[in-house]
């Protein structure tokens, strides 16, 4: 009798191992979500509204700041996947990379704080540019700057990845590609890309959801004068002391949650989508 | 058994932890002072000739148990970075002061956010327990804000009392700057190329609307007649447009600095004071007349001579001031703005942080004799007067070299002020205001 009690209650302990975590989640992930979404869909009295929907989607900057973001997102992944892939290449070689210190240095950067990284990103390629061309790149061409930034902040966000899936890469697959007869460059479209596509996909998710949000480095690289999403939620939840600023705030974050949502989604298919590919090739 | 070793001993540890924490917290005093004021916005102390300066807190703590037959006060003192932070806070804070701007005091007030001050209207005196503000307030400062009314009818001085105050204008580099160039806010919508990028304006809305107000209606306010009696206040009613035309009408003339070839190249609150001071690719920044006062020491420093000036047209006057939010107590609250009202406490903190205080004792006018009037070997002096500022004669000798520097910065003269306005709340227009400076950025 007493076994069976025991027994019971150990699985019950064991159970209860999961609350502290339900907990976390339901006060920190569900109960904010909650708020946000009560925030935008209510007025400043506490009373339904869709006004706060109609503000924000009637104002034009607001569809221009998302349209910007996504094409600064969507251009600084690209960039850093291109940078990246073949970094990461050369430090899955094992060759190359005899003990690992190599990567280390490439992922040295993420240990220092990423604000002060990107204003000392801003001081050398201002100077750099002040010196040869006599006017400042966060100056005369912010967007240019933002991205340049943003590709500086997260490129070991899209290495890592990419090199881990390397890692594992399958060599006899290459080798036997070669023997075959496939040229390099048949071999790397071929093989090579295909074996990597998880790696891929998750360094793209690894750099365009926090270019997305990271206006801190918006704001440096652009003297404050270029917004991204981040920007309009910030703004609204910090420095306006407007009635509606949580309404408005919170319609621009859940526009924001929206974006990197269909994003996640869009990449989870195409990767799916790569795999599936990639299994019948090999069969 | 093991089990329940564990759980005893984990028991144990727990209430051993709580115990000592709440030891460490019993730390004996008899009555407790929250205070909420500005970072860097009050003399804390330091270190002259290797002995420890006690700063105010400190310096109030021992009055306190003076003048309180040893009763013992504890200073809670935190610090906030924005008036909006402030703001959002103040629930939370459970602060016996706070120093906020005049337009969030306004705010604050007229949402019944505060407790006023025991202040006679009529003959614009407090109670005794204020008696060092009667005594050392600059009647200047004191007029300005006593004719500031609020929504319900009182005057800003029922709810707060003044701790610094100062104005807007440009820090500017005096080698590619002619005082000329920036003696107007036009300078922003100047196409020549000299002043393309050349300056930084607020990252704050409240601060750089007022440069667009100026240009949308500079016609109206060069017809005005300098010398009327009225003149500022009329001003002001200008000053603090905010309908829906004068909104629409700012943010165009805003957009306009800010697109390529314009002469605004970013926006800033805090690091511009030290950028100014090396930046090579730029040369005039929007400042507060402390932080213009900071950037000017620091530019002696390594030898780059800036300037300050408050534009023609008109600039703002602002001042922070002391406030006790509902809940306070009050009493211990009014004792210490009253200590920090003493004319020599005035002037270790206006030392300090480099705003005007509004205070003007004799320890003040030494003070200011000390750090500004010119050595004798001087051969060209300006005689500035400014009694209207501190009650009585008070002249003081300046440097000609000296002039549109840091003492003029701090000691706007009598005209430069006449023209300078009190900012007021945007009120039910903010989220409008707020939308037009998103389209800005």
């Amino acid at each position: 009798m007493e076994a069976v009690v025991r027994k019971q209650r150990r699985f019950n302990f064991r159970g209860s191992l999961c609350i502290p975590y339900f907990v976390f989640m339901a006060l920190f992930v569900v109960f904010p979500l909650a708020i946000i979404v009560y925030y935008a869909f209510t007025d400043e009295l506490g009373f339904f509204s869709l006004a706060n929907w109609a503000t924000v989607f009637t104002t034009r900057k607001n569809w221009e700041v998302i349209g910007q973001t996504v094409i600064i997102s969507a251009i600084s992944t690209i960039i850093c996947l291109l940078i990246a892939y073949p970094i990461a290449m050369l430090l899955s070689n094992k060759k190359f990379n005899k003990n690992k210190v190599l990567v280390y240095i490439f992922l040295l950067p993420m240990w220092i704080n990423f604000v002060i990284r990107t204003i000392g990103l801003k001081a050398l390629i201002n100077g750099l540019t002040f010196a040869l061309f006599k006017f400042e790149l966060t100056d005369k061409y912010p967007l240019v700057a933002i991205v340049l930034g943003m590709v500086y902040d997260y490129l070991p966000f899209a290495i890592l990845p990419l090199y881990n899936q390397m890692l594992k890469m399958d060599k006899n697959q290459i080798e036997a590609a070669a023997d075959l007869g496939a040229n390099p460059f048949r071999v790397f479209y071929k093989v090579i890309i295909p074996m990597t596509v998880p790696g891929i996909v998750s360094a793209c998710m690894m750099t365009f959801m926090p270019t997305m949000s990271s206006y801190v480095i918006a704001n440096k690289m652009s003297e404050n004068k270029t917004s991204i999403i981040g920007n309009l939620v910030a703004y609204w939840f910090a420095d306006s002391t407007s009635d509606l600023r949580f309404n408005i705030g919170s319609v621009i974050s859940l526009v924001m949650l929206m974006i990197i949502g269909i994003s996640l989604v869009l990449e989870k298919t195409l990767g799916n989508k790569e795999e599936t590919q990639k299994k019948g090739g090999i069969w | 058994m093991i089990k329940n070793k564990l759980t005893c001993f984990a028991a144990s540890l727990l209430a051993l932890t709580s115990v000592s924490f709440l030891a460490g917290c019993a730390e004996s005093y008899d009555v407790k002072l929250t205070i909420c004021n500005w970072e860097d916005y009050i003399y804390l102390g330091g270190k002259e000739d290797g002995v420890k300066v006690k700063g105010i807190v400190e310096r109030f703590q021992d009055y306190y148990a003076e003048t309180h037959d040893g009763k013992k006060v504890k200073v809670n003192y935190q610090t906030f970075s924005t008036n909006e932070e402030l703001y959002a806070q103040l629930k939370d804070m459970n602060a016996d002061l706070i120093c906020p701007s005049d337009y969030m005091i306004q705010k604050l007030a007229n949402e019944d956010k505060l407790i006023p001050f025991s202040y006679d209207d009529a003959n614009d005196k407090y109670s005794a327990s204020l008696k060092n503000w009667d005594e050392n307030g600059s009647p200047f400062i004191r007029n300005r804000f006593k004719n500031e009314k609020l929504k319900n009818g009182k005057s800003f001085l029922q709810y707060a009392v003044p701790y610094f105050w100062g104005t807007m204008g440009f820090v500017y580099d005096s080698e590619y700057f002619e005082e000329e160039d920036l003696s107007s806010w036009e300078c922003l919508w100047n196409t020549e190329s000299k002043f393309q990028s050349q300056f930084k304006l607020k990252d704050s809305v409240r601060d750089t609307y007022l440069t667009g107000i100026f240009h949308v209606y500079k016609d109206e306010i060069d017809a005005l007649d300098k010398t009327a009696a009225d003149y500022n206040e009329k001003l002001s009613e200008i000053f603090n447009r905010c309908d829906d035309y004068t909104i629409d009408a700012v943010g165009k003339a805003l957009k306009e600095t800010k697109k390529s070839g314009g002469t605004v190249r970013g926006f800033e609150v805090d690091e511009g004071k030290s950028e100014i001071i090396s930046s090579k690719a730029y040369h005039a920044n929007l400042a507060w007349s402390g932080d213009a006062v900071y950037s000017m020491d620091c530019g002696d420093e390594v030898g780059k001579t800036l300037n300050y000036i408050i534009p023609e047209e008109g600039s703002n006057v602002w001042f922070d001031g002391w406030c006790m939010p509902k809940g306070a107590n009050q009493e211990l609250a009014e004792e210490f703005v009253n200590f920090i009202c003493r004319s020599d406490n005035a002037a270790l903190c206006m030392g300090e942080v480099g705003y005007t205080s509004p205070i003007v004792g004799d320890e003040m006018w030494e003070f200011v004799n000390e750090l500004y009037a010119a050595d004798d070997e001087v051969e060209n002096k300006d005689e500035v007067d400014l009694s209207f500022y501190f009650g009585k004669e008070a002249k003081i000798l300046i440097d000609h070299e000296e002039r549109g520097r840091q003492f003029d910065a701090q000691f706007p003269t009598e005209e430069e002020l006449a023209r300078c306005c009190i900012m007021k709340d945007f009120g039910a227009q903010q989220t409008k205001v707020d939308l037009m400076w998103q389209d800005i950025k």
